[in-house]
């Protein structure tokens, strides 16, 4: 107790406003990875407790496979990619759980490719929540407007939300202005992403639909006739 | 090279308290320190071109920052006058500096991760909690140079096509490009991802100045990326109906790697403990960190040669202390 008290006195004795702000912000920092891979570890979990049939598993690793290579084809040119457009077919069409997943691991995997860091987890939350929250407003996709506010919201948000990675880098988090030079440096990009998402969304829409719907069919509705898929194929 | 071997846990640990480290100290002296240890043990460890796009990315962030904050921030003791109303503050100049210095290093530690510890040893520690998820992350891995491949084969066929040649009237010409293509393919097969076939869509996105032209590549592209999406879904289906017939969650996978806590991690990990401990009680007294708003209160003069400052060189040491062995005992 001692020792806590002698600590506590040096902190208020030495009058550094900063060693306090400093400590508050490492907090928030340890905090919130933690509560993202929580959160991630939560999720997996979920998904993993359901036993999920092979074809199911097959399925999320071919989708992540695809939307993946949509973004490192395109690496060279900055902020066009088609992931986020197969990540949001994903969710539209397989629902919001699988729409989480897909997004989750392709910002894993693609971190695997272009080097890893602490900010892929909030690449992994930026995504996920872009294929869940296609999920969760799937019944509105057919409309052609919402589809283009949608992909161009995202832009934006997927932005925004990749950038908390960066704001918290030095000491002194809670300044405001190289939160502003952050997000001035990011705008052009952002645009450029939601343009090509609410394009693809325009363009390619009905294509892909029909063809995840007749994967989804094909896939997922065999589990019932297990036994006897194996026993014709033999 | 890697003759003594760390588990990939205590890589984690390691290298999570450095990024840690990079996020809190603020003084110069240990600033300083902290990058050129790290660029020491980088160049140790090798310089990839991964670090290099990265650094074409963190370069003008860095100096936007560095403009933007004097001119955005007003607050500091120390005012310098440019013309006449118009100032700037010390402080402000020195967070900006300081503070892409910190984002410099906390780019080069993860670099330096990537280095030591490669995604298998990675997805090691994954899959005893989470076997599904590592499976599917494994699949992934090695669906996308298929993939890849297969949509370069899709592009060339539609190349051909837009040549004008007609694949049902003669049955040589179509023989003749698929053989020509089964022989390429092979080569940009085990060339990596996004070499030959980035660069050309690059060239015909960009040496394209009318936008129909740039409407029409974007249809092909949006053609090729279908064709590819569909066939590899299609194809999945065999994937997985092989993967059934052969018994997979039969049993519990087992792992063709395993790790074992060696003496070298016990050491290293004794080693993280003690220095840490010192350089946290030293961080509750305010070392290494400086005020730098209202005024800042750093002066060269006052060197940090304390027991601290020694803690902190010797927890950033043993990786270059590892390397530098390796090369030595190698050599001889």
């Amino acid at each position: 107790m001692s020792a806590m008290d002698q600590m506590l006195s040096n902190m208020t004795a030495s009058g550094n406003g900063i060693v306090n702000s400093q400590l508050f912000s490492i907090t928030m920092i340890i905090f919130l990875i933690l509560f993202l891979v929580g959160l991630f570890y939560a999720i997996f979990k979920m998904y993993e407790q359901k036993k999920p049939p092979v074809e199911s598993i097959v399925l999320i690793a071919v989708l992540t496979a695809l939307a993946t290579v949509g973004r490192i084809i395109l690496m060279s040119i900055p902020a066009v990619n088609l992931a986020s457009f197969i990540i949001i077919m994903v969710g539209v069409v397989f629902g919001k759980e699988e729409g989480f997943i897909v997004g989750a691991l392709t910002a894993f995997v693609s971190g695997l490719f272009m080097g890893m860091g602490y900010w892929v987890l909030f690449q992994m939350l930026a995504w996920g929540l872009m294929g869940a929250s296609a999920g969760f407003l799937a019944s509105r996709f057919d409309n052609v407007g919402f589809r283009i506010v949608f992909g161009l919201l995202w832009g934006f948000l997927y932005g925004w939300i990749t950038d908390i990675s960066a704001i918290f880098y030095s000491g002194t988090a809670l300044e405001i202005t190289p939160i502003i030079a952050l997000y001035l440096n990011g705008v052009s990009y952002d645009l450029t992403h939601g343009v090509t998402n609410a394009v693809l969304l325009v363009v390619l829409y009905d294509w892909f639909k029909k063809m995840f719907t007749r994967a989804k069919v094909k896939y997922l509705s065999g589990n019932q006739s297990e036994s006897e898929s194996i026993s014709l194929s033999d | 090279m890697e003759l003594t071997s760390i588990h990939p846990a205590v890589y984690l640990l390691y290298y999570f308290i450095m990024v840690l480290f990079a996020f809190i100290f603020s003084d110069p002296y240990f600033v300083v320190t902290f990058l050129v240890l790290i660029l020491v043990l980088i160049s140790l460890q090798g310089i990839s071109s991964e670090l290099k796009n990265i650094m074409k990315l963190f370069i003008p962030l860095s100096i936007l920052i560095m403009i933007l904050n004097p001119l955005l921030n007003r607050t500091g003791a120390h005012k310098i006058y440019l013309w006449s109303n118009f100032f700037i503050t010390y402080e402000a100049i020195a967070y900006g500096i300081l503070m892409s210095l910190a984002l410099l290093i906390v780019i080069l530690v993860f670099s330096s991760y990537n280095r030591s510890v490669n995604y298998q040893e990675m997805l090691y520690i994954f899959s005893k909690k989470l076997p599904i998820i590592s499976m599917i992350i494994v699949m992934a891995l090695r669906f996308i140079p298929l993939i890849n491949s297969r949509a370069i084969e899709v592009q060339k066929l539609n190349n051909l096509k837009v040549n004008g040649i007609d694949f049902d009237d003669e049955e040589s010409d179509e023989t003749d490009g698929s053989v020509d293509s089964k022989k390429l393919d092979v080569d940009e097969f085990n060339s990596n991802i996004n070499t030959d076939y980035n660069s050309k869509f690059v060239d015909k996105l960009k040496s394209n100045k009318r936008i129909a032209a740039i409407i029409k590549e974007a249809k092909t592209l949006g053609k090729i990326m279908g064709i590819t999406v569909s066939w590899s879904l299609e194809e999945s289906m065999f994937t997985a109906k092989s993967m059934k017939a052969r018994g997979y969650n039969a049993t519990e996978r087992t792992s063709y790697l395993s790790y074992k806590f060696g003496n070298a991690d016990y050491a290293l990990i004794m080693l993280i403990a003690i220095t840490v401990g010192i350089i946290i009680v030293g961080l509750l007294k305010g070392v290494g960190m400086i005020n730098i708003y209202p005024s800042i209160d750093f002066s060269f003069s006052n060197l940090p040669f304390n027991i601290y400052y020694l803690a902190f060189i010797v927890f950033l040491l043993p990786l270059i202390y590892l390397e530098i062995k390796e090369r030595v005992l190698w050599r001889n």
